[in-house]
């Protein structure tokens, strides 16, 4: 009889397992929700939301469910689906008959099939097969344009942008590979660590008191030695706005993992616009910085420098002086010198790309900047290989 | 939609079922109520989430009291480990002990000291179990309990027993969302948000802690109170304890609140109660005039 309701939770967002329905289904059993609307309100909501984030969307649904309450515009139903799928701008063109078919589809089997497509279409990409040009036989007529977020649109146009938002939307949910999430990156970024002895002598070496407990002939030796700290400080550089702004979910999550991970002897962030140039920014409200100069010199080689950024810019950005893209500001050093520099400060240092490696080629500038920093993908595998070269 | 009309029995069907409604000491909201009562039905960990001082730790204590069952605080720290909480063997003791021929050392079982959920598993009472801030240890340490907190029993290698637990004690957990805690963990939990009382809830708060305290202050101090929470840019807003803490010093000085409404930080008396961050009482004093970051304290701030 609730059924509708933890569809529509799913729908909404929240991520409800069947573990928590049963449970709820257990609690009702038992009557917790004492025959009253409101306490089966607050039942529900404690048992089936985790998180404070998806409160709003758990209203929305329990509307919808019992109070016939219309759901949000944004949410995806079939008809709204099909509407995409019919439009010409769509990414993905379907055959009229296709399309036929798929309309007498259900929701939730409309959903699935997308999905299959995608992945297929996935898979096929890395096997470096080129979908440009396949037009016919393929129903993903044109190149790159994954629907799910990374597409290297060639001629944006708003239509074709608000396509592309519905979509990423709507199968974000649906994805079965790999999503970062702040939790997996603070597990990757653990990994992180120099553990050198530090601090006072606290802890009792357990080992090294018997030994020499025993070879003092049982009196009592007790041996205590340092605590282990982790040495590493990090400093991140974050390319934001812009081009970056499909990715700024990633950049948020890394930080914060960074952030609460309590982990680093240091750790510090800033941000830049396209390119590092003169000023490093500390409040992205407010636009305070300071000069890039400065940073060098307060924290060469006890750092770790981590940038992530698309490194995708016209040549000229990086190449000339007076490049940058920011208003009011000169610069007569090029974006690649202000690189070079800080790659000669920073001996330990990674470059996360949120394009995906095979679109690498296809910008010059990609291949200039990874000439002076090791270039990792921003997936759980790239960061792995990130961390591992900066051991 | 909802199930048929049934007066619930919940003291006939679980005679040990106890009703949690707050205490005299504690306002709790009807969501609150109802979480409770739900993780002490179903035998789960109840996560509490919430901003600082809104009472996620008192709670405990107070569901303690109200049920009179004992509480037990595990006090989480950076360095806990989830081991810490079952028991620790306690090598050095029985070194000692050898050494000084003192107690009998063959028994291992005197040198295991059981920890906080060792301790209340063992207690032949159910109690009510705090593992407070458990987000400020290692990113892994909820993961490592899900085993005892699921089944509720451990085992000590060196006496090769397995301690269980004669009653399940109500586990409360408490996180200031430092880091976000594993799925797993989160899947067989009760989660509760606390959220900042509004006014009236506040006034319900105060009365239960300065009963009768005459309108005009109370009116006076909210209103500075709230104004403060609206202040944008504060790193630490002034919380439910905070007021609190005011109100009593307020009392206790005789001190009055300017007629109409603070006009500059400095006429608020005793800000030091609720604005504790240097950097929130310049904020305070100065919203215009931002001074420059400087380099050695740049790169904390972001994303805020």
């Amino acid at each position: 009889m609730f059924q509708p309701f933890f569809y529509t939770l799913k729908a909404l967002g929240v991520p409800v397992s069947p573990t928590e329905w049963l449970t709820l289904m257990e609690a009702l059993s038992r009557g917790l929700h004492n025959a009253s609307f409101q306490d089966f309100y607050f039942l529900a909501r404690s048992l089936l939301v985790k998180d404070v984030a998806h409160y709003d969307a758990y209203d929305q649904a329990f509307a919808h469910c019992f109070r016939g309450a219309d759901l949000p515009d944004d949410l995806a139903t079939k008809d709204q689906i099909l509407d995409w799928l019919r439009d010409p701008l769509s990414p993905l063109r379907l055959p009229p008959e296709e399309l036929a078919r798929m309309e007498r589809l259900g929701l939730e089997d409309l959903l699935r099939e997308l999905e299959d497509r995608l992945r297929t279409q996935k898979e096929a990409h890395h096997g470096g097969h080129h979908w440009i040009g396949t037009g016919g036989t393929s129903p993903f007529g044109r190149g790159g344009s994954h629907p799910t977020g990374i597409s290297f649109a060639r001629d944006g146009g708003g239509g074709g942008g608000a396509v592309l938002q519905a979509f990423e939307r709507r199968y974000r949910n649906l994805r079965h590979d790999v999503t970062l999430d702040v939790r997996q990156i603070g597990v990757a970024l653990k990994r992180l660590r120099d553990l050198r002895q530090d601090g006072s002598e606290e802890v009792l070496d357990l080992d090294a008191t018997i030994d020499k407990t025993c070879r003092a002939g049982g009196e009592i030796e007790l041996v205590f030695s340092r605590e282990r700290e982790n040495q590493v400080r990090l400093l991140l550089a974050m390319d934001t706005g812009g081009s970056m702004e499909p990715y700024r979910h990633l950049s948020e999550r890394l930080f914060s993992a960074a952030h609460g991970l309590n982990h680093f002897k240091d750790f510090r962030a800033f941000y830049f616009h396209n390119c590092i140039y003169t000023h490093l920014y500390t409040d992205l409200e407010t636009g305070d910085g300071v000069p890039t100069e400065e940073v060098i010199r307060e924290y060469v080689k006890r750092y770790r420098l981590v940038i992530v950024g698309d490194a995708s810019m016209a040549p000229y950005e990086l190449l000339i002086p007076n490049g940058t893209l920011e208003r009011y500001r000169t610069a007569r050093t090029k974006g690649i010198d202000w690189l070079r520099m800080l790659a000669e400060a920073f001996p330990k240092r990674a470059w996360l790309n949120p394009l995906s490696e095979s679109g690498w080629e296809y910008y010059d500038t990609v291949g200039t900047i990874r000439g002076l920093f090791p270039m990792f993908p921003f997936t759980l595998e790239g960061l792995d290989r990130a961390v591992r070269s900066l051991l | 939609m909802i199930p048929p009309e049934k007066e619930p029995s919940l003291t006939e069907e679980a005679p040990t079922f106890r009703r949690f409604t707050g205490t005299d000491g504690y306002v709790a909201s009807r969501a609150l109520q109802d979480a409770v009562n739900v993780a002490l039905s179903l035998e789960r960990p109840l996560l509490l989430k919430g901003e600082p001082g809104t009472g996620k730790t008192l709670l405990a204590h107070h569901v303690a009291r109200g049920l009179g069952m004992d509480l037990i605080v595990w006090n989480v720290k950076s360095t806990t480990k989830a081991r810490d909480g079952l028991y620790v063997y306690d090598t050095v003791q029985r070194l000692n002990d050898a050494r000084f021929g003192e107690g009998d050392v063959r028994d291992i079982r005197r040198y295991i000291r059981y920890g906080p959920l060792g301790r209340a598993f063992a207690s032949p009472e159910r109690v009510v179990l705090l593992i407070d801030e458990v987000d400020k240890a290692d990113i892994e340490f909820p993961n490592d309990l899900l085993q005892e907190l699921d089944v509720m029993s451990f085992h000590v290698l060196e006496t090769d027993e397995v301690v269980s637990a004669r009653h399940r004690p109500m586990v409360v957990v408490t996180s200031n969302a430092e880091k976000e805690l594993p799925d797993a963990f989160l899947r067989r939990c009760v989660f509760h948000y606390i959220d900042f009382p509004d006014e009236d809830q506040m006034r319900a708060i105060v009365d239960v802690h300065f009963p009768g305290l005459a309108g005009k202050l109370l009116d006076d101090a909210l209103q500075v109170f709230y104004g403060l929470r609206d202040v944008p840019g504060l790193r630490k807003k002034p919380s439910t304890s905070e007021l609190l803490d005011w109100i009593r010093v307020l009392l206790a000085s005789g001190a009055r609140l300017p007629e109409g409404g603070p006009a500059a930080p400095g006429d608020v008396p005793f800000l030091g109660t609720l604005v504790k961050m240097e950097e929130d009482l310049q904020t305070l004093t100065a919203r215009a005039a931002r001074p420059a970051a400087d380099v050695r304290t740049a790169g904390r701030r972001f994303f805020r």
